[in-house]
């Protein structure tokens, strides 16, 4: 009787169990469905892994079938290229040394450099809506919540001549999120969960970054005092407060977008990274202090690797 | 039985890795929802329980993609898992359910079928994110949910085919073809 009835109402009962397990887990942050995400994130992230692998491999053996005479050509632009390198190579190391030369006349600490991992994507938005990167670095490699993540990237713009300028562009991506031993999530500064601390370049003036939904893709530079005169195209850089990035990391740049409110102005950002073009970052090696309020139970060396030298590092302002 | 339930596994899996790891298929920074294609081609040719299933599979390995994240300083945990399951499921269900008396190996009937259920489980996506995650813009509905609907319709004359040749007809369940 029970048999026929589950068999002539299948499809429906079904239904009601999957529409209850969504709401639940909807409704609930328990830590076992959190651990339990989190290892299913592990294993899922592995076959990810091995798909692009398997992805990188076909596509490398498809270019290297590529027409020999265009290689021949790129050899000349960048033997070209170098020898323009080599001599900026000579400039560069004398501005570095003048700059070393004057920040020790004018006694300034020379700007903290950060050791940092060099990850390659492998998964980037599952979905229309909702944002998410994936990278092939994990715990293993000493990713840890909370670091910041940084990218190079090369545009290709052209001038009224129709030249093609290439540039390139230096900025934040966002931070790490969730790390397996051989993956991290990185949460990007477009999501709409994403806030980070940053200043007007040219003014000194602090504001909020906030992530915004997928249908503006920009993210808004909020609580901008009135008094400060916001123009197109300045530069919003990390203010370094927070303790989760760096200072002076360039973020973005104002749009024509301002909006003055009844207190403050906030305004789009256009971000310097195009984060839907990236392949490959970079993870800043800075522990945060925030990092024990992490999801889930550390363990107690966990936490004594956070609350030693690493405390003390950021309590010393590096 | 056991064979059909591999290949299914198999070619979730797939839809998965392509929504995920290539952007080959993006356009206007809108991807297709592989996925969705996938529930809605076994719910049309096989029934609503396949479009229910596939459809829960799918939507885990989506919403285990978007991750577990703590809101700094307020010990607020966020995660994601039902909020893709949900929409997929249903979707399955309802196309399963209406699609028993269309004419299945029509492009129009395809077009059509895929755009409405798709347009459906954006409206079901958008709900959940607005009651459970708040912050969603009204205007993602045209922005996003829209353009992606008419992606995905438009790729399904091309993909179901290919389906249709990677999993064979003799496969399915034949309803009313």
């Amino acid at each position: 009787m029970l048999a026929e009835i589950l068999s002539k109402y299948k499809a429906g009962i079904s239904l009601t169990s999957i529409i209850l397990f969504s709401l639940i887990n909807l409704s609930s942050h328990s830590g076992i469905l959190v651990n339990s995400a989190n290892r299913a994130a592990a294993t899922l992230d592995f076959f990810t892994s091995a798909f692009h692998s398997f992805k990188s491999g076909f596509v490398r053996i498809v270019d290297s079938y590529g027409n020999y005479s265009q290689l021949k050509t790129e050899r000349d632009v960048l033997r070209k290229k170098l020898e323009t390198s080599q001599d900026l190579y000579v400039l560069l190391r004398y501005l570095e040394d003048e700059n070393n030369r004057l920040r020790k006349q004018l006694e300034f600490k020379p700007s903290v450099q950060y050791p940092v991992i060099h990850a390659e994507i492998i998964s980037l938005d599952p979905d229309n809506l909702f944002r998410t990167i994936i990278v092939d670095k994990g715990s293993d490699d000493g990713v840890k919540p909370y670091m910041p993540v940084i990218a190079y990237q090369i545009t290709r713009t052209e001038n009224s001549e129709k030249q093609s300028i290439e540039s390139i562009n230096y900025g934040v991506v966002g931070k790490i999120i969730q790390v397996t031993r051989t993956s991290a999530r990185i949460l990007p500064i477009t999501d709409q969960y994403s806030k980070i601390g940053v200043k007007i370049k040219r003014t000194g003036h602090w504001g909020l970054l906030s992530g915004q939904s997928q249908a503006h893709g920009q993210p808004r530079l909020d609580y901008i005092s009135l008094d400060v005169i916001l123009l197109e195209g300045d530069e919003i850089i990390t203010s370094g407060d927070g303790g989760v990035f760096p200072k002076d990391i360039l973020v973005g740049t104002v749009t024509k977008d301002i909006f003055r409110g009844a207190t403050f102005q906030d305004a789009i950002v256009h971000p310097v990274i195009d984060i839907k073009k990236l392949e490959t970052v970079m993870i800043i090696k800075k522990a945060n202090i925030n990092y024990k309020n992490y999801y889930g139970k550390l363990t107690s060396g966990e936490v004594e690797k956070i609350t030693g030298a690493e405390v003390d590092q950021i309590k010393d302002g590096q | 039985m056991a064979l059909e339930k591999i290949i299914i596994l198999i070619a979730v899996f797939f839809s998965y890795f392509l929504q995920t790891s290539l952007d080959f298929f993006q356009l206007g920074g809108i991807k297709p929802d592989f996925l969705l294609l996938l529930t809605l081609y076994y719910s049309m040719n096989k029934g609503e329980m396949y479009g229910i299933w596939i459809g829960f599979f799918g939507g885990l390995l989506q919403d285990i993609n978007l991750g577990v994240m703590t809101i700094l300083g307020t010990n607020q945990v966020q995660h994601y898992i039902g909020i893709n399951i949900l929409p997929k499921s249903i979707t399955g269900y309802l196309s399963g359910k209406f699609s028993e008396n269309i004419q299945k190996n029509s492009n129009f009937s395809w077009f059509i079928v895929v755009f409405v259920f798709s347009v459906i489980k954006g409206i079901l996506l958008f709900l959940l994110t607005a009651i459970f995650h708040g912050n969603v813009a009204a205007e993602m509905l045209v922005t996003v949910i829209l353009p992606e609907s008419l992606y995905n319709a438009l790729l399904s004359l091309l993909w179901f085919r290919l389906l249709f040749w990677l999993i064979p007809p003799m496969t399915l369940k034949q309803r009313n073809i």
